[in-house]
């Protein structure tokens, strides 16, 4: 339920064919943005929020967000956003702020990144973040366990003009992965390590 | 480009029968674009289930029996305008790409000929239409599988010859590498409406990322 904000309602994005099956049960859907919110908030910011470094972390989130996407709940929402037929509804509002919120904290972590010489200058980091979502959750929407994750790591590292593999040197991979729950696509949590 | 050429008005002097059934087909190809262009519109806002065959015909300044002597159901409209999209896709982005000298070329070029095509709301219809049919035996989302497998199946060819040439360095399987190029660029495609130039450089990262490349695979 991240990522794509208003700009792409500009585009015309306003089908709603998705929506459309579920307007009936709208409290229902709310219900699982909810959750979905909160598991995201419990299973990938702690992994960013743990490091320092502007790159690690950012390494950290695509990684973390891309196993976190494996889960039917959070394909839902994905899919939810791409069908803006409610934005003006509750459902939409919901869609919009946690998608702001996940490219607000990416633009944050880009600019630090920026200033302290780590990530190369370039477009607009708001845009860069926008676009790194995006490639993150189009590497594992339609990737498969277990390359998925390491796919839009790279995918991510690429969008912020980084070489992959030295931006996986600058992250502390143990600290990060040695509780990282991996999901698989129905949503079971496993633990790696 | 091709929604031009779709209105574009043929000049002819000549009289006759032959002339006619000349200004007849003109007049075909005429109506059946500005329905093409009108439906693709329409699907890219509302998707299938919602598209109004009254209101797309009236877009394009026709009739809905204009459009039913064209095409025999909606169906058969969304199955053209896939067939017309992806015509469209190839003579603009993956004709010219095959021009490129060796695969990581051809790749980016994909990834940045793939951005540009997509800035116009008619060419995001596939991406519209693939989550709308996601999952459903539908002979819509049928032709969506064919022309995505084309797409799988182009980029794993060059990146098992890239990685044959040294060009592109070894990882997953190149099958599973090219479903990630596809949803990576698709992905950062999409985020980034009306923001162009800067669409086409992330898009051309984000699969020089998914391939393993370094940053200088794609100059800014």
């Amino acid at each position: 339920m991240r990522g794509r904000g208003c700009e792409a309602r500009d585009a015309g994005h306003t089908r709603g064919a998705l929506y459309h099956r579920f307007k009936d049960n709208e409290p229902l859907v709310l219900a699982v943005l909810e959750l979905v919110d909160q598991t995201w908030s419990h299973e990938v910011r702690p992994l960013v929020d743990r490091e320092r470094d502007p790159v690690a972390a950012l390494n950290a989130l695509a990684r973390g967000h891309a196993v976190f996407c494996r889960q039917d709940l959070a394909r839902v929402a994905m899919a939810l956003r791409l069908d803006f037929g409610a934005q003006d509804l509750p459902v939409g509002r919901r869609l919009e702020q946690a998608a702001d919120s996940l490219v607000e904290r990416c633009t944050r972590l880009i600019e630090a990144g920026r200033r302290m010489g780590k990530i190369p200058a370039g477009p607009p980091a708001r845009t860069v973040a926008m676009a790194f979502i995006g490639a993150t959750e189009g590497a594992v929407i339609v990737g498969q366990p277990p390359h998925d994750e390491a796919l839009a790591a790279r995918a991510a590292a690429g969008v912020l003009g980084l070489d992959h593999e030295r931006s996986e040197r600058q992250s502390d991979r143990k600290a990060s992965h040695a509780s990282v729950p991996q999901r698989t696509r129905s949503g079971q949590a496993r633990r790696s390590g | 480009m091709h929604v031009r050429n779709y209105h574009a008005r043929v000049p002819s002097t000549a009289t006759g029968p032959a002339s006619g059934r000349r200004r007849q087909a003109d007049r075909s190809a005429r109506s059946r674009g500005a329905l093409l262009e009108a439906t693709a519109r329409g699907l890219s806002h509302y998707g299938y289930g919602n598209l109004n065959l009254e209101r797309v015909a009236s877009e394009a300044g026709y009739t809905r029996g204009a459009l039913y002597h064209q095409f025999r159901d909606k169906e058969d409209l969304a199955l053209a305008v896939l067939e017309w999209v992806n015509e469209n896709w190839m003579r603009e982005v993956g004709e010219p790409a095959k021009e490129e000298p060796d695969p990581v070329a051809e790749l980016i070029a994909l990834a940045r000929g793939h951005a540009v095509f997509c800035r116009r709301d008619v060419a995001r219809v596939v991406m519209a239409l693939r989550v709308e049919f996601s999952g459903q035996d539908h002979p819509v989302g049928r032709a969506i599988e064919r022309i995505s497998e084309a797409g799988v199946k182009r980029v794993a060819r060059l990146i098992h010859k890239g990685r044959r040439d040294g060009s592109v360095p070894p990882g997953p399987p190149a099958r599973t590498v090219a479903f990630a190029f596809w949803g990576a660029l698709e992905g950062a495609v999409i985020t980034l409406p009306g923001q162009a130039p800067h669409d086409e450089l992330l898009a051309a990262r984000a699969v020089a990322g998914v391939l393993g490349l370094g940053p200088d695979a794609v100059p800014s």
